[in-house]
């Protein structure tokens, strides 16, 4: 059960991408989220794949990882390609029986799984590379110019507890699995009503504890001086170094680039024609 | 000066019948006292009351001479450390060295200065050598030792053990035990109240105080109270196993000098 989690974990490793400021990564994610978004047209999405196998092969992390990470998008793809046929209208109409499929309803759907391949694969790296300690640190520094209006230092105190809490929540998950099919409960078989049931007989248990959890902690918390709201010194220590700059100003260099192709229509020509450019390889 | 004085306290969760009524305890500065009650007698709720995280509804706590209100909580809780039951509630840090820097952030400390504290504290408690490992690939015991170098590198004045051995096995209860036994002789301008059901503890007690129904019976040397069969069998606890063992000596007619050493026992027989 605990095996099967690949998206989002971390990967211990030494590599250029693990030593980069996490703070720089952030950044960096947070460009490339943007860029993909951008209407690029066709050699923008290969320049920017590039980059992200570029991001892969730095940052060292097996080709099975990746796939494991991508698993919940087939069922993504498919349902958009349903969706597509019947929105989608234009372009070529191929004749399948009594179907007919539009050539831009593959095109769409195509180049909406091929962003979010990428969306999903740059989120990967990043938290791969990165220890969640460190993004929740990173979060708490970048959001810092938020803090006339709210307290960053408590979100990122949360997000810290909730991921130091996930190993030990998934244990407990597994004991009350064991405890309730000793007691004759069967998480396995039978219809899905039947299964629900079983499941209420998990969740509850583990509501209960978790907030029993909770309060423990609170007064743990509150018991060593803890107080959200008063100074406090921070023992972690991030530290952004020249390459750090490098690599961002290089990145916006290229979301600068991007843009400037976008708004100027380059990427317009060769992305209502993807068709026809694919047709003039053939002419 | 007592460390800890509670008078006439009263305490009831959501005004139910109160848990504690008018209770008087004195807790002695740098001794090392041990509060024995079985389950449900009131115990925890006292270390709870100590360190400010109920408020009774009537008496006075005071600590270390300074009435207990909410204005001096935080001066409060800089003297006062606790250790609590439960190994995995209480480590917040997503390693054993963040988990120590926590209460060190807390109070302000130099960030530069952290390290050499945890080093330090962590050697105290013999886990030096796993500082960058997370909660997940500790046991319990280690836990609770990490928990203990926590709160100690916030250097207390008033150490409380809150049942802090009870959801350990044996050996991580003996790592624990040994440690504070270290404390007692290393530290002793520290008061340690230990608040247990384990009576194993009260042994090398400079003090102990048996708690039933929130209220105080008896306090006294560990060679006073723990030979009262009648007094312990009353607090629905157990004598300890040296003492039972001793019980039977004498029945057997088995000549020797009655000590709370297992050691010193052994030597004699």
């Amino acid at each position: 059960m605990m095996s099967n989690i690949t998206l989002g974990r971390y990967i211990p490793n030494n590599t250029f991408f693990h030593r980069l400021d996490p703070r720089c990564k952030l950044l960096l994610l947070f460009i490339f989220m943007i860029t993909i978004f951008i209407n690029l047209g066709m050699i923008g999405y290969i320049v920017l794949g590039l980059v992200v196998l570029l991001c892969f092969i730095l940052s060292k992390i097996s080709i099975l990882t990746i796939f494991k990470s991508l698993k919940p998008m087939w069922f993504m793809m498919i349902f958009i390609f349903v969706i597509n046929l019947f929105v989608v209208k234009t372009g070529t109409p191929w004749h399948l029986g009594k179907i007919t499929i539009y050539s831009n309803a593959i095109f769409a759907t195509l180049k909406i799984v091929y962003r979010l391949f990428l969306l999903i694969s740059t989120s990967t790296i990043f938290t791969a590379t990165t220890k969640p300690l460190d993004i929740t640190i990173a979060i708490e520094d970048l959001f810092a110019f938020l803090k006339p209006i709210m307290n960053v230092h408590i979100l990122s105190m949360m997000i810290s507890i909730a991921l130091r809490f996930i190993p030990t929540i998934l244990e407990e998950t597994n004991r009350i699995m064991k405890a309730q099919a000793s007691r004759g409960v069967d998480f396995v078989h039978g219809k899905l009503k039947e299964k629900a049931k079983a499941i209420t007989s998990l969740i509850i248990p583990l509501f209960v504890s978790a907030f029993a959890r909770s309060d423990e902690l609170a007064n743990a918390m509150e018991a060593r001086s803890y107080n959200p709201y008063a100074q406090r010194t921070r023992y972690r220590k991030l530290h952004w170094q020249f390459k750090d700059s490098l690599i961002l100003i290089l990145s916006i260099v290229l979301l600068a680039g991007f843009i400037t192709l976008a708004i100027t229509g380059f990427a317009k020509t060769w992305n209502t024609s993807i068709f026809e450019w694919i047709k003039g390889w053939f002419k | 000066m007592d460390a800890i004085k509670f008078e006439n306290v009263t305490f009831g969760y959501h005004n139910q019948t109160p848990i504690i009524e008018n209770l008087n305890l004195e807790i002695k500065k740098g001794k090392y006292t041990v509060l024995l009650g079985h389950n449900g007698s009131g115990k925890s709720t006292i270390a709870k009351l100590a360190i400010g995280l109920l408020e009774c509804q009537d008496g006075n706590i005071f600590i270390d001479g300074i009435e207990l209100n909410e204005k001096n909580l935080n001066q409060i809780r800089s003297k006062v450390a606790i250790v609590f039951q439960n190994p995995d509630n209480q480590f917040i840090g997503s390693t054993v060295r963040d988990d120590m820097a926590f209460g060190l952030e807390n109070k302000c400390v130099d960030p530069n200065l952290m390290d050499a504290m945890i080093e330090e504290y962590a050697k105290k408690v013999n886990m030096h050598e796993f500082l960058d490992t997370e909660p997940t690939n500790l046991s319990g015991g280690q836990k609770q030792r990490v928990a203990l170098a926590g709160v100690l590198a916030m250097q207390p004045d008033i150490l409380i053990l809150d049942e802090a051995t009870s959801m350990l096995d044996p050996i991580g209860k003996k790592e624990i035990f040994d440690v504070i036994q270290e404390l007692k002789v290393k530290r002793s301008e520290m008061t340690i109240l230990s608040i247990t059901h384990h009576i194993e503890e009260a042994l090398f007690a400079d003090e102990i105080i048996i708690l039933n129904n929130g209220k105080v019976v008896k306090v006294g040397l560990p060679n006073d109270l723990l030979y009262d069969q009648n007094l312990l069998n009353q607090n629905a606890l157990e004598a300890p196993f040296i003492i039972q063992l001793e019980e039977k000596l004498k029945q057997a007619n088995i000549p020797f000098e009655p000590t709370l050493d297992v050691k010193e026992l052994v030597k004699q027989l």
